[in-house]
């Protein structure tokens, strides 16, 4: 394995093994419109107009959030067929509440546009459209020969009346839901601008719902929990590689709390550290190294290494606790837990181990858990406050503070989406901890699982 | 030749020993009938398997078990400690010092230190404060003569409570130490 491996930008097979051929067709808006209005002579007006669209749908999102409406309406099949019908429907209802989920779209309701007749993207009625204020229409079709489901959808700018993405994927009926995910993935892209991939990511986490902590993987919205170790120890604190490739966890299968490097789809576990206790991996934002605690030499420091335990060496030194390293997205510093005054509080150095200054501001007298916002702007940590821990948001720039779980018991682990617009956190306020998914500000929380104990979630990159 | 007389003549007074021997011994249906009987006559003597009394060494018997046997029985005590402290109290070195004195006694286990917190502390620093009172014991009996290489530590953090209930009863008897024999 080299460092490479771990550092590269993978657009790599699924994690449940689903075989998705995508861009079978794939068109640029400018490219159909063009093509539209061929042979009329306003050819350098239509292209002005192009622009000045582009321009509107495209969202700045330094500048605030804007809503669109998006129209949705039910995709084309073929009469009759009503596997292809559910499997449509599957692939509607995920784009749908992905759009929802995202925070960017108000999604305009069915009932609006059931008497809208043409779904053909060549004879859109866009003035029927733009009298429900839609900003844009998503429209597809789905047909299928035997097992092979393909999928065709586009998106229209309703005002400027062209198109703006399409794309076709194909695969067997069973990846319905990925094909909604990876479509929904394409017009946030392309109407927001969002790089990450945010429906096709995952969530580790922990959970005893077959009777001791075990690590499992599901998708960000909850569905498809997924075990993934079979012991009878625990195991604990898993942390995503960049590349969605590898997941590192701290197993006790050696009688000794170890860190290990878990390939997810190769099913392969090397030992990163397996000396004195070993948690908190998180891998460096270019994925080249992992940042650890460790006793290995006695007291818990934080340790640099590649990902697979070579090139091993300290940050810190002192005879305090130091763990939960958490990386800057520039890779240039590390925040992390150190009770070296006494109690547990969050530290700052660079990524060479030196500089350590507390975080400021910082409010709480017991503090851990720290991760850093994908934008840089923020620190999110747990503060023991009472008998409650809370998920405590810290402008870095704004200087700001914010309890974002004020009142509901133990609120544990908290981590960011790729995009950090929302977070994730173990809770206790049912009774027994459950992952949430809130936003950023700590609304529109929705619990994603149900059994037994659900801890340490971290999302994918 | 004398020694040969007085060899033959020692295995004549052994053999009529052991023929000595078995004459109080009943003959082996004796049992049977006296069981089937319906009524047995209560002038028939009693038979009773001889119990045989082995030396009573009181230290084998502590270790005598299997290991999970010698751990149930408490033969090491647990220490518990102050809430997000890893300082042993006074009732934790007097026990330190009676477990030192087990581990004297019986030069040849080991054991391994577990060190646990109670729930009202984080994942990631409950690892390492469970890690520091697993080695303030380890410190500790070194510093009475245990020899290091029979002792590991390891920490569980909050994951493994004694008491899963939550109250202060509870968490004080979850914030502990225990010393779990691996090896006799």
């Amino acid at each position: 394995m080299s460092g490479q491996a771990w550092g590269k930008k993978a657009d790599g097979p699924p994690f449940h093994q689903y075989n998705t051929h995508r861009g079978e067709r794939e068109k640029e808006g400018k490219v159909v419109h063009m093509r539209r209005i061929a042979g009329t002579i306003f050819l350098s007006l239509a292209v002005a107009a192009l622009a000045v669209a582009q321009q509107g749908v495209i969202i700045d999102t330094s500048t605030g959030v804007q809503v669109l409406n998006i129209a949705i309406p039910d995709f084309k099949v073929t009469a009759g067929d009503a596997t292809l019908y559910d499997a449509s429907k599957t692939i509607h209802d995920t784009i749908w509440n992905d759009l929802i989920f995202s925070g960017y779209f108000n999604i305009i309701p069915h009932e609006h546009y059931r008497f809208i007749p043409t779904l053909d993207e060549k004879h859109i009625k866009f003035k029927d459209w733009a009298s429900l204020e839609a900003d844009l229409l998503f429209i597809g079709s789905a047909t299928r020969a035997g097992d092979r489901l393909t999928f065709t959808g586009s998106l229209h700018d309703v005002k400027a009346q062209n198109f703006v993405i399409g794309k076709s994927y194909g695969g067997d009926m069973k990846v319905a839901r990925l094909i909604g995910h990876q479509m929904a993935n394409e017009i946030v892209k392309r109407v927001i601008g969002l790089e990450k991939n945010l429906f096709t990511s995952k969530i580790a986490f922990i959970s005893t719902r077959d009777g001791n902590r075990e690590l499992y993987v599901m998708d960000y919205d909850g569905s498809n929990q997924t075990r993934i170790t079979f012991n009878k120890v625990p195991d604990m604190l898993p942390a995503w590689s960049p590349d969605g490739r590898y997941i590192a966890f701290t197993s006790y299968r050696s009688n000794n709390p170890d860190l290990f490097l878990y390939s997810i789809y190769e099913g392969k576990l090397t030992p990163v550290s397996t000396k004195g206790l070993n948690t908190s991996g998180c891998f460096s934002p270019d994925g080249s190294k992992i940042a650890f605690s460790s006793s290995r030499d006695g007291n818990s420091e934080i340790y640099l290494s590649n990902p697979d335990g070579s090139s091993m060496r300290r940050l810190t030194n002192n005879d305090a606790i130091n763990t939960a390293p958490t990386w800057a997205p520039n890779g240039r510093m590390l925040a992390f837990t150190s009770d070296r005054g006494g109690m547990p509080q969050i530290y700052i150095m660079d990524a060479e181990g030196t500089d350590a200054r507390k975080l400021a501001p910082q409010t709480g007298e017991y503090n851990d858990s720290a991760t850093w916002s994908p934008d840089g702007e923020y620190i999110i940590y747990v503060s023991r406050q009472g008998n409650e821990f809370n998920v405590i948001k810290v402008g870095l720039t704004k200087q700001s503070l914010v309890n974002l779980t004020a009142g509901h018991g133990a609120n544990e682990n908290p981590s960011w989406s790729p995009d950090g617009r929302h977070i994730i956190f173990a809770s206790n306020r049912s009774g027994s901890y459950q992952i949430y998914c809130a936003d950023f500000e700590g609304g529109n929380l929705r619990p994603l699982t149900t059994d037994g104990q659900n801890l340490m979630p971290r999302w994918s990159r | 030749m004398q020694s040969r007389f007085t060899a033959l003549f020692l295995a004549f007074i052994f053999i009529g020993y052991l023929g000595g021997c078995k004459k109080p011994t009943p003959p082996p249906s004796a049992p049977q009938q006296q069981e089937n009987a319906q009524a047995p006559s209560s002038t028939a003597p009693t038979v009773e398997t001889p119990v045989m009394k082995p030396i009573q060494e009181e230290v084998a018997g502590e270790i005598s078990g299997d290991l999970d046997a010698i751990n149930r029985s408490g033969l090491l005590k647990k220490v518990y400690f102050d809430f997000d402290k890893a300082m042993l109290r006074s009732d934790a070195i007097a026990t330190l010092d009676a477990n030192a004195g087990v581990l004297k006694k019986y030069a040849t286990l080991r054991i391994r230190i577990e060190g646990h917190c109670d729930e009202r502390g984080t994942e990631e620093y409950n690892i390492g404060l469970g890690d520091r009172r697993a080695k303030a014991a380890y410190s500790y009996l070194v510093n009475l003569g245990i020899n290091p290489s029979r002792m590991e530590t390891v920490s569980y953090g909050k994951s493994q409570p004694e008491d899963p209930s939550h109250n202060e009863d509870a968490w004080s008897k979850n914030r502990r130490d225990v010393f779990l024999v691996i090896a006799k």
